[in-house]
């Protein structure tokens, strides 16, 4: 049974990945404000533990580097979503949609943190994508390096991670029983969809 | 006779005729990480230079200069430029250049921006040169070599097939919901919309599709626990190559020993 579990996680992880890959694309298909591409470590690290989530982030930031050199330098931050999304599954979150754009919130919070540590002390405050810019027009005006790190980080992070959260929700939500017997957190979604 | 020269290939380790290429590929990241670590010790953008110019010698060594060059350019010359002109137009400083309202363009910026664009510049160099001199089946092979669980080859050879496979199946999905009137056009709200409809027919019908693989595969004895065989193989580090990869990490670690006492 176990060994079943196993590998069904194999199989999911690389979806994960792929998911956050095509997901980040289709995001700049539809011309969206928003990044949307940690949708699969969401999701796949909400239904099948902590554990895969950290793999699947750590495979997606190796994959993404490839054409965004500057992610590399935030694989933390990409194995950090997936623990987080793992763990908060566990408690509960993702299972309505009140406690989901919570569960996003603390997760931009946490990630938002953590990202704007890595700039602080790795690129001086300054981002690596647009976040870069607008940190750099409030250190401009005047505020400090690090308090315009953390606005610029969070900010993005926080706006960025609760539809991320909201769209992992609808896909859990539409996720079939059967396979969710199978998955190490399944059964708090079977337990939570019954009622 | 076509078939059994191909069947024949398979028979002794996949080799090409570049020396550099040949490399185990554990090595090949060895001296390229060992390479990029000297611009941590040396705070001059110079040196950064100098071993960004050193990995495209290298791709030219291997044979590749055509495949690394263009996606190098690509990468550099967006994040480089970036990375510079942030730091140049908002990096608080003493010097004063020139400012004007939030622009702020002082000396410290400058050479700030010159030196992280030059250590972005070495990261491009050590990413695109591992992409075009290693393949991805090779890495895995290597790394269960030295003791990476066969299910992480799996999971990292699978990711960069599905990625594939699953931008050919979004084009596929995106016309098909066009066609049943879902905008994907018009103004922000619009597009947000059409986004969850596009997504999530993707990942179910891609995580259905991984329970018929999970059975698929151990009808095929993929999670036996016995050794396993491979189709393809590298050859046995030659001693050579050992001299060679440990010969370079000591010259870079003296370097940087010096770099720092000097």
């Amino acid at each position: 049974m176990k060994n079943r579990n196993m590998g069904l996680l194999i199989f999911l992880i690389p979806i994960g990945v792929a998911v956050n890959f095509v997901g980040g694309q289709i995001a700049v298909l539809l011309k969206l404000p928003l990044f949307l591409d940690t949708i699969g470590t969401f999701t796949i690290g909400a239904i099948a533990g902590p554990f895969a989530g950290i793999l699947v982030g750590l495979l997606t930031c190796l994959s993404i580097s490839i054409t965004n050199p500057q992610s590399l330098f935030y694989v933390i931050n990409f194995m950090l979503m997936g623990l987080l999304a793992g763990y908060l599954a566990k408690k509960g979150f993702f299972t309505t949609v009140p406690k989901t754009i919570g569960a996003g919130a603390i997760m931009g919070l946490i990630v938002g943190i953590s990202g704007s540590l890595i700039s602080y002390f790795l690129f001086n405050g300054f981002g690596v994508s647009g976040t870069g810019v607008l940190g750099g027009i409030l250190m401009g005006s005047g505020v400090p390096v690090w308090a315009s790190a953390f606005i610029s980080n969070m900010s993005v992070d926080i706006i960025d991670k609760v539809p991320t959260a909201l769209v992992a929700y609808l896909i859990i939500r539409n996720i079939p029983q059967k396979t969710f017997v199978k998955l190490p957190n399944g059964n708090v979604f079977l337990n939570a969809y019954k009622k | 006779m076509m078939d059994e020269t191909f069947i024949n290939s398979y028979r002794s380790p996949q080799l090409s005729k570049n020396w550099l290429l040949n490399l185990n590929p554990l090595n090949k990241i060895n001296i390229y990480i060992a390479l990029g670590l000297i611009t941590l010790f040396f705070q001059h953008w110079q040196v950064n230079v100098v071993i960004t110019l050193v990995f495209i010698l290298l791709a030219v060594a291997a044979g590749r200069f055509k495949s690394f060059i263009s996606p190098f350019l690509k990468l550099g010359l967006v994040i480089g430029p970036f990375f510079f002109i942030v730091r140049a137009i908002f990096w608080p400083g003493e010097n004063m250049i020139f400012n004007y309202g939030i622009i702020n363009i002082t000396q410290e910026g400058i050479d700030l921006g010159i030196q992280y664009a030059t250590i972005m510049l070495v990261v491009c160099g050590i990413l695109v040169l591992c992409t075009v001199t290693i393949k991805a089946e090779d890495l895995t092979y290597s790394l269960e070599k030295i003791g990476v669980p066969h299910n992480i080859s799996f999971m990292i050879l699978s990711s960069l097939q599905l990625i594939i496979d699953l931008k050919d199946k979004t084009n596929v999905i995106m016309d098909s919901q066009r066609s049943r009137g879902i905008e994907t056009e018009g103004n922000v709200f619009v597009r947000i919309k059409a986004f969850v409809p596009v997504l999530s027919p993707l990942f179910l019908g891609a995580i259905s599709g991984a329970e018929e693989k999970t059975i698929a595969m151990d009808a095929r004895a993929f999670s036996s626990a016995n050794p396993n065989t491979h189709l393809r193989f590298l050859r046995p580090t030659p001693a050579l190559e050992k001299i060679l990869v440990i010969l370079v990490d000591i010259l870079i670690l003296g370097l940087i020993i010096l770099g720092v006492v000097l």
